[in-house]
């Protein structure tokens, strides 16, 4: 694969990849493990891609079959949700940033307590904004199945949230 | 779908998940390692975006015009903001050891990946146009400096370059902001 080339679809899909391998692993240490094997997968396999959308639902598919082998490991790293200095940086901030931050760190933490297969499309369906018949599609599922696990999701989370006081 | 879902919250919260510059520069570096300058990955993420470099040079003037943004123009240290739009990058024209960038303005830009010989692209400022947030970059690592700088109009730092001290000093405001740096004799 052309360096130019590769460094165009790094810059793209790094946050992307990252992202998805986030909320498959639950901590920064293997997410970054994960985009680091995804990318090297691509570059040193140099897939050819019908178009933009075929080589999303590659790095996707690659990214998630990365997570299972690495869960599945006996080398798994322990679970951290955030990164210590992340957790550093946000107890420096007041006001309104921080307390924005405290609700989307809390909402985040909540997302991670959903079950694993329900995670990924959650990420997919509300940050990347994919429809349900196309998450389908990337994750190898039936519509209706990824349609239940949304559902079931958003109930779950919902009870989650209620938990920790989360909307008082 | 009945239940309701924090989508805005939900997808702030997602922006901030990013990876460190250092799993980011192993994944750049997959043949061999080099150094890539943090607003190298930013100007290749902006294709269709701003991009707003400021870079801390201690010697020499960058000349926009020039295909070597490394011109010399004298020994004091000198200061420039450059500030690049839409910039797309030149397929044809770069190699692995300089990229080539062509702002709309037809400004051309080559970014070489290392930090310069005199550590002129250690030290750089980075504006996100998608998130209103300024980063100070010293060497690999990024600093949001946005709400120091908003709040007291000046951000200063100390920091080594090659066994060098120095001190970088940030103001104005985020989306104006001028960088200095100064070797420290002691």
């Amino acid at each position: 694969m052309e360096e130019i080339r590769y460094i165009e679809i790094v810059a793209q899909y790094q946050d992307m990849v990252y992202r998805i391998a986030f909320h498959d692993c639950r901590n920064s240490h293997d997410a970054e493990d994960v985009m680091q094997t995804v990318f090297m997968k691509l570059y040193q396999k140099n897939p050819e891609f019908n178009d933009e959308e075929h080589l999303k639902h590659w790095l996707i598919r690659v990214t998630m079959n990365e997570c299972k082998r690495l869960i599945a490991s006996p080398w798994k790293k322990r679970m951290e949700f955030f990164p210590e200095e992340e957790r550093e940086g946000h107890s420096q901030k007041t006001g309104t940033d921080g307390y924005e931050r405290m609700r989307e760190r809390e909402l985040l933490e909540q997302v991670f307590r959903l079950p694993r297969k329900y995670r990924v499309p959650i990420y997919l369906y509300y940050y990347e904004e994919y429809s349900v018949a196309d998450i389908g599609d990337v994750l190898g599922k039936n519509p209706s199945t990824i349609q239940t696990w949304l559902s079931r999701a958003r109930k779950k989370l919902k009870k989650l949230l209620e938990e920790v006081k989360y909307y008082e | 779908m009945n239940e309701e879902f924090p989508k805005e919250i939900y997808q702030k919260a997602c922006e901030r998940l990013t990876p460190s510059s250092g799993s980011l520069r192993e994944v750049y570096a997959v043949k061999k390692p080099k150094k890539y300058p943090r607003f190298k990955r930013k100007a290749f993420a902006a294709t269709a975006a701003s991009v707003v470099l400021i870079c801390s040079l201690s010697v020499g003037v960058l000349a926009a015009s020039d295909t070597d943004i490394r011109q010399a123009a004298g020994e004091a240290v000198q200061q420039i903001a450059m500030v690049f739009k839409n910039v797309t990058v030149d397929q044809e024209a770069s190699t692995p050891y300089e990229t080539v960038l062509h702002a709309e303005d037809g400004t051309q830009i080559t970014v070489v990946h290392e930090y310069g010989e005199k550590g002129e692209y250690y030290v750089t400022l980075v504006y996100h146009e998608d998130t209103k947030r300024l980063g100070l970059t010293i060497g690999d690592k990024e600093i949001d400096i946005t709400d120091q700088l908003r709040e007291k109009g000046v951000y200063t730092q100390d920091y080594t370059f090659e066994g060098e001290e120095r001190r970088l000093t940030v103001t104005g405001t985020p989306e104006d902001p001028k960088l200095e740096t100064e070797i420290l004799i002691k």
